[in-house]
């Protein structure tokens, strides 16, 4: 398999994991409203992180630079990050973020934790092939 | 004597008030005063506590009755019946309370919370 398609696959991985992040949070908003109504807003934050998270995804999409791999990788990690904690860690609320802790599964969260894990782990491998092709190019 | 009266009436208050909650939908003048102040003491101790991601109910309850909902979490909850919340959705925010009003109709009414759908209860409504 030569670079080119080993980055477009390792992108379609990266995109398809930020879309379900996208939509699980979007989808998830307006409980994430009821369960943290103080200061910003689970609903706010669940929505910010939706819009970002499509956002970065056309943008990896579109262009398949490093960059967009390194924002897609922020973005991936921004999700995992807090559902991780807030599953494990009853974290009182801190300035603008409400407490968020959610001891309990469920198959949104298990889908958008995939999701995140992969976008993250691919984004990863897609910023050293990038990286490679511009290193490849530099000595061409 | 007068101790044979106490417990006569006491018995009598007895059967008034078991009877009272037993048959809710009797009509209220045949209890009397009596099985109106066991109605009113009732409602007042109903009261749905929502600690640590789990419902404690109070057992069962009268139908149309009115109940306290209690979350002592510091996340919101919901007491939304399973029939996609059109029997009763309530939301109480973090440390705070609400109130939930009983269906008139007797029966089991399974409910969850809306963004924890893996706490589930069943409220008992007797008529
Ligand atoms: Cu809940």
């Amino acid at each position: 398999m030569d670079d080119r398609t080993k980055e477009l696959l390792v992108r379609g991985v990266v995109v398809l994991g930020l879309a379900v992040d996208a939509v699980i949070h979007l989808g998830v908003a307006p409980a994430m409203e009821l369960a943290a109504p103080d200061g910003l807003g689970g609903g706010f934050l669940f929505r910010a992180q939706a819009t970002v998270a499509g956002l970065v995804a056309v943008l990896l999409l579109v262009t398949g630079r490093r960059w967009a791999y390194v924002l897609a990788g922020l973005v991936a990690l921004s999700a995992l990050g807090p559902v991780l904690l807030y599953h494990f860690v009853d974290v009182p609320a801190i300035g603008p973020t409400p407490s968020m802790y959610d001891p309990l599964w469920s198959p949104e969260k298990v889908i958008s934790i995939v999701g995140e894990a992969l976008a993250l782990a691919f984004a990863v491998v897609g910023v050293r092939l990038t990286s490679r092709r511009a290193a490849d190019t530099v000595r061409a | 004597m007068d101790m044979r009266t106490i417990a006569a009436l006491a018995l009598a208050a007895g059967l008034l008030t078991g009877c009272g909650s037993d048959a809710a939908d009797a009509p209220t003048g045949t209890a009397g005063a009596s099985g109106t102040t066991a109605t009113s003491s009732e409602s007042a101790d109903l009261v749905i506590v929502i600690s640590d991601f789990a419902f404690e109910l109070p057992g069962p309850v009268p139908a149309g009755a009115t109940v306290t909902v209690r979350n002592e979490d510091g996340v919101g909850h919901t007491v939304t019946s399973d029939d996609d919340g059109a029997t009763f959705d309530v939301a109480v925010g973090p440390g705070e309370e609400a109130t939930l009003t009983v269906p008139q109709e007797a029966g089991d009414y399974p409910f969850h919370c809306r963004p924890h759908p893996a706490m589930t209860a069943t409220l008992v409504v007797e008529g």
